[in-house]
């Protein structure tokens, strides 16, 4: 017995609720239930709320939401979803400390009374500026399509950190903006990969 | 899936090899199928088969395909060029891996 589009929608719902709202996982985890519910349905002989009740109680150890401080540290998500964007933020995470202590080492040693650090500077401003501009682009883009995938998620979470620098960037000078250096030459390409990332996700699904 | 070591680390393979033999499959109906083979002796859970689908998605081996089946959307794998010759290749280690054990476990039966 096939499921229909209200008792799919059902399905739908609870895993919202359930804080199952990136669609590049709940797409894949919804058909995955209604398959099992309608199995259920068809060897059973059970109507369909019985059914997803019992397939539901399946899912509670995947569905259990779950902290993780390298993904957010203001909401949970299912365990299925930490379990597979841990590892993605973790080395995110890293890579954006390495950058950081290179670029100060770097600036510590070499660059700190370099004569052209200023010139750098002011060059490196107009990059960013034109850098924000493009993100901000992206950002209405994604707003505007209003499909949440893991990948905006990421995208926004870094974007309001990129803007952030970005002021600070144009008040600071010094240390301060060779810190915000090596912060951008790892932030930006991600962004950039995020935003493509979930962009590709969409057309993949031609939602 | 069944709690062995042995079978975590041969999850990748059956999911490729069983790819290698259906064209394309979904999730779920990878799940069955493995059910069905091992008559319920291995059970494939979600949480180990869509990390390792979507590890395997990522390396490149294998490739995805959206369709609308019964009033949702369906996500079916396949594999790509370079994910058919590495199931050659992981499959002909897992075969040396099963004939060394067995010439270790059960050292008559492997002449």
């Amino acid at each position: 017995m096939k499921l229909t589009t209200e008792q799919i929608n059902k399905i739908d719902i609870i895993l919202n609720k359930l804080g199952l709202d990136f669609l590049d996982f709940k797409l894949e985890i919804k058909d995955h239930i209604a398959c099992q519910v309608e199995e259920e349905m068809k060897v059973n002989q059970s109507d369909f709320n019985t059914a997803l009740i019992l397939i539901l109680e399946r899912w509670e150890n995947k569905l259990v939401l779950s902290e993780s401080l390298f993904i957010s540290n203001k909401r949970s998500f299912p365990k299925i979803v930490v379990d597979q964007l841990f590892k993605r933020f973790l080395i995110y995470n890293i890579t954006l400390v390495v950058s950081v202590l290179a670029m100060s080492l770097v600036y510590i040693n070499f660059l700190k009374n370099f004569e052209y650090e200023t010139l750098f500077m002011n060059s490196f401003k107009w990059i960013y500026g034109s850098c924000f501009l493009i993100c901000t682009v992206l950002k209405i883009k994604i707003n505007f399509e209003k499909t949440v995938t893991s990948y905006s998620y990421m995208f926004n979470q870094n974007f309001w950190l990129f803007t952030i620098f970005f002021l600070m960037f144009n008040l600071s000078s010094g240390f301060i903006n060779f810190f915000l250096f090596s912060f951008f030459i790892i932030v930006f390409p991600y962004l950039i990969y995020s935003f493509y990332k979930h962009q590709h996700f969409i057309n993949k699904y031609q939602l | 899936m069944k709690n062995s070591q042995l079978y975590k680390g041969s999850l990748n393979t059956i999911i490729m090899k069983l790819l290698e033999e259906q064209g394309r499959m979904y999730g779920y109906e990878i799940t069955q199928k493995v059910k069905e083979i091992t008559k319920g002796e291995l059970n494939i859970t979600e949480g180990a088969l869509y990390p390792a689908l979507h590890k395997l998605e990522a390396d490149g081996l294998l490739d995805v395909e959206v369709e609308k089946v019964d009033n949702r959307l369906r996500k079916y794998y396949k594999l790509t060029e370079k994910g058919t010759t590495e199931t050659v290749s992981r499959l002909a280690e897992l075969e040396e891996f099963i004939k060394n054990m067995q010439s270790i476990v059960n050292p008559k039966l492997s002449y």
